[in-house]
């Protein structure tokens, strides 16, 4: 079955890096990719993960005292729409 | 056959390295040559993990809790300019030790044309600055342990007097890190290391860590794979400091040589060199025409000693140790002022340094043949 992923968007590669591993100790699993441009400018290293991990990775990062991540997932029309879904 | 060659000035540069340096800079070039955080292909993927990793290594040595503020540069001079041409005011005042090397001297010259006030710190008899006597100034800088006399500043203790300050505390780790532990490495504002010497890394690699809050201007500005719409330089770090394409093969050479050290304990390799210097300091203090110079402790020194003969120039010695196969380094070893506090300027003085792979054998031929050249005792 197949989860409806996002993007987890940062500031750098040293950040994106960082984050993989602190979602990887949190017990989530997930993989680098190449941030779609039409996401916007930026780091062009991204985290893709599943949809309904993303409050996780969220809180995950924050703990770390890390600046947490943007979230973006396809929308309509081709365009990215940031992820606002996000648990508190 | 091939002469056998006695090196020991590990304090210009550390020779040999470990093999594992070289087979790791090789296998950066041809399994990680892409160029790290920029494009996400196999290889640059690949490059830009392999900088993650070494940074947060490198990071975990020294006991650093914010990786990303340790950045990567050309060597220690890089970093002292980025520090003083970066966090010094127009206007402020600067302290230095007296035996700072001209990767401290020439930047601040520089300075003064800014109206950087520079002067001497109050300083303990070995030259380095008296933790109970801090001045009050914008900037107090440091050497570590020193090039020429290989005195060792209590960074610890002046950490420690410093704190709560709003003036910066830099510390040139130019000689010291590697062997001589650093337990303050995240107490001070900043500090910088080149990679070649006491890491055991190759040349062409450095490091410069920062504490939290001290922000310096950037040195060299460009892209960083980072905020490529924007026209300014990105205010995170690392990128902030590492505008252009990092010398990867550096760093992983660098991690190498690391990688050694903490394998094979730094506390183990301090008591070699001490163990090699103490050799030294007792053949060469029983020799009349031999002038060592303080201090006379080898466990309050680098792994370092200077000395001259009498009547004789510096270079000379050490060209004649050379044709019998012993590398030293004579004269100013660029830092001229820290010859004048030891009273050698400007003829400057011979300097013998040890490392990690010199052997007691080689120290015991060294003293032979420097005896066979000035006469024996």
């Amino acid at each position: 079955m197949n989860h409806p992923q996002v993007y987890a968007v940062f500031e750098n590669t040293h950040a994106t890096l960082k984050a993989e591993k602190t979602l990887k100790k949190g017990g989530l699993s997930p993989r680098t990719a190449m941030k779609p441009s039409g996401i916007g400018p930026g780091c062009q290293m991204a985290l893709t993960l599943p949809q309904v991990s993303a409050s996780l990775a969220y809180h995950l990062c924050r703990e770390q005292g890390m600046r947490p991540p943007r979230f973006f997932k396809p929308g309509q029309g081709g365009h990215w729409e940031e992820y606002l879904d996000l648990e508190e | 056959m091939k002469k056998k060659w006695i090196y020991l000035d590990n304090a210009a540069t550390s020779h040999p390295k470990p093999k594992a340096v070289a087979a790791a800079m090789a296998r950066a070039v041809v399994h990680s040559a892409g160029n790290p955080g920029r494009g996400f292909h196999k290889t640059g993927l690949a490059a830009t993990r392999a900088l993650f990793h070494a940074r947060e290594t490198i990071s975990d040595f020294f006991g650093l809790s914010h990786p990303e503020r340790l950045i990567f540069t050309r060597g220690a001079t890089e970093g002292m300019n980025l520090i003083i041409k970066g966090l010094a005011p127009p206007g402020g005042r600067v302290a230095i030790s007296r035996l700072e090397h001209n990767c401290v001297i020439r930047p601040l010259e520089t300075m003064k044309k800014r109206k950087v006030v520079v002067e001497y710190a109050p300083c303990l008899e070995n030259g380095t600055p008296d933790p109970e006597r801090i001045p009050e100034v914008d900037m107090l800088i440091t050497t570590a342990a020193s090039n020429v006399t290989g005195a060792l500043a209590d960074i610890d203790t002046l950490a420690e007097a410093h704190r709560g300050r709003k003036s910066l505390l830099v510390v040139d780790a130019s000689q010291a890190a590697g062997p001589i532990p650093m337990p303050w490495a995240d107490k001070v504002s900043a500090w910088v290391a080149p990679g070649h010497k006491g890491l055991l890394g190759p040349q062409g690699i450095g490091i410069a860590w920062f504490a939290p809050g001290v922000e310096p201007e950037p040195l060299v500005e460009g892209g960083t794979g980072s905020a490529s719409d924007l026209p300014v330089t990105p205010p995170f770090w690392p990128d902030r400091h590492e505008a252009g394409t990092i010398n990867t093969p550096g760093v992983a050479g660098l991690l190498a040589g690391i990688k050694y050290i903490a394998a094979r304990g730094a506390q183990a390799i301090r008591e070699h060199e001490i163990a090699l210097c103490s050799m030294v300091l007792e053949a060469l203090g029983n020799h009349p025409r031999i002038e060592l110079y303080p201090p006379h402790d080898p466990r309050q020194r680098g792994s370092l000693v200077s000395f001259n003969v009498k009547g004789m120039d510096c270079s000379q010695v050490a060209e004649l140790l050379d044709r019998k196969g012993v590398a030293v380094r004579a004269g100013l070893h660029c830092s001229p002022q820290a010859h004048r506090f030891m009273g050698t300027f400007p003829g400057g003085a011979v300097r013998v340094t040890p490392g990690p792979f010199t052997t007691k054998a080689q120290i015991r031929l060294f003293i032979s043949i420097l005896f066979g050249i000035i006469g024996k005792p």
